[in-house]
């Protein structure tokens, strides 16, 4: 009976090793050999990678990267989600509309569109101009702080959908019952909804945080050559320098990071959870 | 009466194209494809307007684009080696002739079967595929926010451009001749380029940005975000028909380019096809017609009388034209991974 | 225990959603320290005046007062009220200290004040044992006597009680309300409690009001709902009846005649402000009718169809002769009849007949 249920899954499971676990196979391969035509095993590429102060520079702005924007995703995203599970269901699909609209256009149209808003002579900048801010049109285009705030629009809904979804059951009942024993709307969020929430706020996070840290499109055009992030740097190394092997063990290791990162958010989520596990 | 006589005329184009797709190799019989790669934006465009007619119009065959970067080509020709190539023509800056000789991912240019091929200019005619066109780079401006245009190169240097100089990555062609020219200025040489890296090193407190990509790089010019920067002949003359303000100057020290090129893949599928397409890329009608605005192609074959904005400020002649400065890929080409990585190390933040 | 009640004034209070009107112009006084039933079927706004009062809900119009001050300004988190839901509402996250602690958090009582406050509350409900539990632990029963002791924690002015037996097997239900009585005289809090269960309202309530379509249809204490219903509304939901088409005779103040459809002459109740001749329907409750084996002038005949034994008492179906069905209820010592045997059906006394003008809606 089990097995009979089991096998239902086996076309996914199929294709899940056939496009996933065996391309990472040949992924790892690549990355342990010297180069792409005599296949010696090495773990030079490794070393290379953990005793270049560049290259894990590069490493920890990535994943520094990806924590900003996604605090920044949240801090924009969680009132959204609240606003749009409390609306009436006329109001709610608007602004479930306004969440999902960004992502039925390319990542590359929206990015440019923010480099229309954020750059010298962009929206932002007139305005500040105009309203005379500041002097010299303010620097927003390459820099860390310009890609997160892109980064944190461009995910959003990654954020928002999760949230929304966790925040729609919860009982309306509990919010009723916190306010009729006198707490104002500010504690009912903190000790009642936010922690009722965070199975979906960890769901978000995790979307967000590896969207934001594999957003090559977004990393580079709005941070352009000079800020490097993971995704470029295996490009470059990829196609740039042909250096198949290298850009395959940062690959590795990037993705491990990556990994490590999620786990313990899924940790995190685990535990705040315990009530749930009677 | 009239629509279910459009509908059968439906039924019929609908089974007509069901069998096509059962039947490939009838399919094909009927019109043969060949896949070319071509570079993205107005390469893609230019030849898609007037290559891809011109062949069909020769060979009754259709074109499909793969629309690559040379780099990416040749990524894409060593990881299919030993198997069917993805695509039978190759469309190479001249850095990249070289490691595709080398790796032999490119066949030798059988110009017997090209007709046009002699009509070429002399320099044009090498064997390993004609070049099709010339790259040229220069200094880009934005005349609307300098009124006079540089003289040469060192005005990238001037304070009163702080912030407004753009550059773009090593692993665009335009950058990496970029760096081979200031080094040479700067007095270093092919075999040393610390003079180039000093002199960007020194550039950096005036660059306001730095391109991923010529994507990018584009999008910097549109938005003015940069007012001074290397760039491209071609890629100015797509922009400016665009109602970009920017212009290109030819610095005192001369224009420096590099050369276009179209290859036979080796073990093409229909290396026929190949050869048909290259030659029609050589044919004179083409390269006239290329060589009008928007796209400002400039032509190898010397039946084409030169005119248009290359003229104006590049070179008046094709004799003008052959004492374009180039540069030695035989010698850069070992080091291009190096100096990525350099230039990388150096300029990040 | 001092009385700790408060007196709550609902004064021609309307509430709109849209195009649809939920409550329609409901006045009602609860004394302090009365237990209020509101009783009625689903949609009758009966839950949205529970709200409003709670305020959750602000009406469209008139006013809520709590001891004579309005309160309709107030937020909910500030009317002091206390409510227990249907489903309880504990929150799933905290456990049963940590859930009845929150009211007295929110409220800003002194941090040592609150330990002792919340262990006092949970003895009371007998729930001290299970103080480190999560919800998801308890039964319905005990997660009810958590909410309790979380609500009257924070000593509300109301106590107000949103169908809270609704989700209890039957046995525990009612020893859950007799918990609920018992905590309710102790406390002698207001309270106000929507329910659709007629049997809980009329054993729990001091007063029922029953609500039908948004209005108040009658306010009495349970005998008087049962014994003289002001409508054929209440009459027909507050127990089981039995409707017996006619046409008015003659009436006074002393009690009516009414033609039956076979011809038969029944005396009922007074049918005030009714028109000789009109059509009625006369409402006879089931323990009101009388079965009797010989004719007499004003018995109608009829025939057993099923009878159904509900231990101290045995319910009858009775078909009459002109094919409609009537419904008896018999002490269990007087004579059992069996299916098919001939009776002749007679009401206990007149008074017992409502009648009313026989435009009703259903």
């Amino acid at each position: 009976m089990e097995w009979r249920r089991l096998s239902l899954a086996l076309p996914l499971a199929a294709l899940f090793v056939v496009f996933f676990i065996a391309p990472l196979f040949v992924l790892l391969g690549v990355s342990l050999s010297t180069d792409m035509d005599t296949h010696t095993f090495t773990f030079a590429h490794y070393v290379k990678f953990f005793t270049d102060r560049f290259n894990y520079s590069i490493l920890t702005d990535t994943l520094l990267l990806g924590l900003k924007a996604t605090a920044v995703c949240f801090v924009f995203g969680y009132p959204v989600a609240w606003i749009a599970a409390r609306a009436r269901p006329g109001l709610q699909s608007i602004l479930l509309l306004a969440v999902i609209l960004p992502i039925m256009t390319s990542v590359v149209v929206r990015t440019f569109a923010w480099i229309v808003i954020l750059g010298r002579q962009g929206l932002l900048n007139q305005i500040v101009l105009g309203l005379g801010l500041s002097e010299e049109p303010l620097r927003l285009l390459f820099t860390e702080w310009g890609v997160v705030i892109v980064l944190a629009q461009v995910q959003m809904p990654l954020m928002v959908l999760p949230i929304l979804s966790i925040l729609a059951k919860i009982d309306p009942n509990l919010a009723d019952a916190s306010r009729a024993l006198g707490a104002g709307e500010w504690r009912t969020l903190w000790r009642v909804t936010l922690p009722l929430s965070v199975p979906g706020v960890i769901a978000g996070w995790i979307l967000t945080y590896a969207a934001c840290v594999t957003a090559f499109v977004t990393q580079s055009l709005i941070g352009g050559a000079r800020l490097v992030y993971m995704p470029l740097h295996i490009y470059q190394q990829a196609v740039g320098a042909n250096n198949w092997p290298f850009a395959a063990a940062i690959s590795i290791i990037f993705m491990i990071a990556v990994l490590c990162v999620v786990a313990g958010l899924n940790l995190l989520a685990a535990k705040s959870q315990r009530h749930a596990q009677a | 009466m009239l629509t279910s006589f459009d509908r059968r005329m439906f039924l019929k184009a609908a089974g007509a194209f069901g069998a096509s797709a059962m039947m490939p190799g009838f399919a094909l019989a009927q019109t043969r494809t060949l896949v070319a790669a071509t570079f993205p934006g107005t390469w893609s465009e230019a030849h898609r307007e007037f290559l891809a007619p011109a062949f069909t119009k020769r060979t009754g065959a259709r074109v499909t684009q793969s629309i690559l970067l040379g780099t990416d080509q040749v990524s894409r020709l060593v990881a299919a080696k030993g198997g069917k190539p993805p695509f039978d023509v190759a469309l190479f800056d001249a850095p990249q002739v070289l490691d595709a000789a080398k790796q032999g991912l490119i066949a030798e240019y059988p110009t017997a079967q090209s007709p046009n091929f002699a009509d070429l200019l002399p320099g044009a005619q090498d064997k390993w595929g004609p070049q099709i066109s010339m790259q040229i780079i220069g200094i880009g401006y934005n005349p609307k926010k300098i009124k006079t245009p540089p003289k040469s190169w060192e005005a990238l240097w001037d304070p009163q451009y702080k912030g407004r100089v753009g550059l773009t990555a090593l692993n665009s062609q335009l950058g990496i001749a970029f760096l081979a020219e200031i080094n040479r200025l700067r007095g270093g040489t092919e075999d040393n380029f610390e003079p180039g890296f000093k002199a960007l090193r020194e550039l950096l407190p005036n660059v306001g940005a730095i391109g991923a990509n010529l994507g990018a790089y584009a999008t910097l010019w549109q938005q003015e975000q940069i007012d001074i920067a290397p760039y491209n002949f071609n890629f100015v003359q797509t922009l400016k028909s665009k109602d970009v303000p920017v212009e290109l100057a030819i610095p005192d020290s001369g224009p420096v380019g590099w050369s276009t090129s179209m290859h036979l893949v080796a073990n093409a599928e229909a290396p026929d096809l190949a050869v048909s397409y290259i030659d029609a890329h050589l044919d004179p009608g083409v390269q006239a017609a290329m060589l009008k605005p928007p796209y400002d192609v400039i032509p190898t074959n010397s039946k084409v009388p030169l005119e248009g904005a290359i003229t104006l400020s590049v070179a008046k002649t094709y004799a003008e034209l052959s004492k374009v400065r180039t540069f030695d890929w035989e010698k850069i080409n070992p080091q291009r991974t190096a100096l990525i990585e350099h230039f990388n190390r150096d300029v990040k933040i | 225990m001092t009385s700790r009640g408060h007196r709550v004034d609902i004064e021609s209070v309307s509430q709109r959603f849209a195009d649809y009107v939920a409550v329609s112009d409901v006045s009602l006084s609860i004394g302090d320290g009365e237990f209020v039933a509101l009783l009625g079927p689903s949609g009758c706004g009966k839950s949205t005046l529970l709200r409003i009062i709670a305020g959750f809900i602000h009406q469209t119009q008139g006013r809520v007062l709590f001891d004579g001050e309005a309160v309709d300004h107030l937020q909910a988190s500030q009317r002091g009220v206390g409510i227990v839901f249907q489903n309880y509402a504990l929150f799933p996250h905290m456990t049963v200290r940590q859930n009845v602690a929150y009211g007295l958090q929110a409220r800003k009582w002194a941090r040592d004040a609150i330990a002792p406050r919340v262990e006092a509350m949970l003895a009371r409900v007998h729930m001290s044992a299970f103080g480190e539990r999560y919800p998801r632990q308890l039964s319905g029963g005990q997660q009810q006597r958590v909410a309790l002791a979380r609500c009257l924690a924070t000593e509300p002015k109301v106590l107000l009680l949103d169908e809270p037996f609704a989700a209890l097997d039957k046995n525990l239900r009612f020893d859950m309300q007799i918990e609920v009585k018992r905590l309710q005289r102790d406390y002698g809090i207001t309270t106000v409690m929507v329910t659709h269960d007629q049997e809980e309202a009329l054993s729990m309530a001091d007063r029922v009001a029953v609500m039908s379509r948004g209005r108040l249809e009658q306010v009495a204490p349970p005998m008087d709902i049962y014994d003289h219903p002001a409508s054929l509304f209440v009459n027909q939901f507050v127990g089981s009846t039995n409707l017996i088409e006619g046409e008015l005779l003659a009436s006074d103040s002393w009690g009516s005649k009414v033609r039956l459809g076979d011809g038969t002459i029944m005396s009922a109740a007074s049918a005030k402000g009714l028109a000789n001749g009109v059509r009625v329907v006369v409402v006879l409750r089931p323990e009101h009718v009388a079965l009797v084996d010989e004719s007499s002038g004003e018995a109608r005949a009829g025939r057993i169809k099923s009878v159904l034994p509900l231990g101290a008492q045995v319910a009858y179906d009775i078909e009459t002769s002109d094919g409609a069905s009537i419904k008896a209820i018999a002490a269990r010592g007087v004579q059992l009849r069996r299916p098919g045997e001939p009776v002749h059906l007679t009401s206990i006394s007149s008074a017992n007949c409502h009648v009313f003008a026989a435009v009703h809606s259903s």
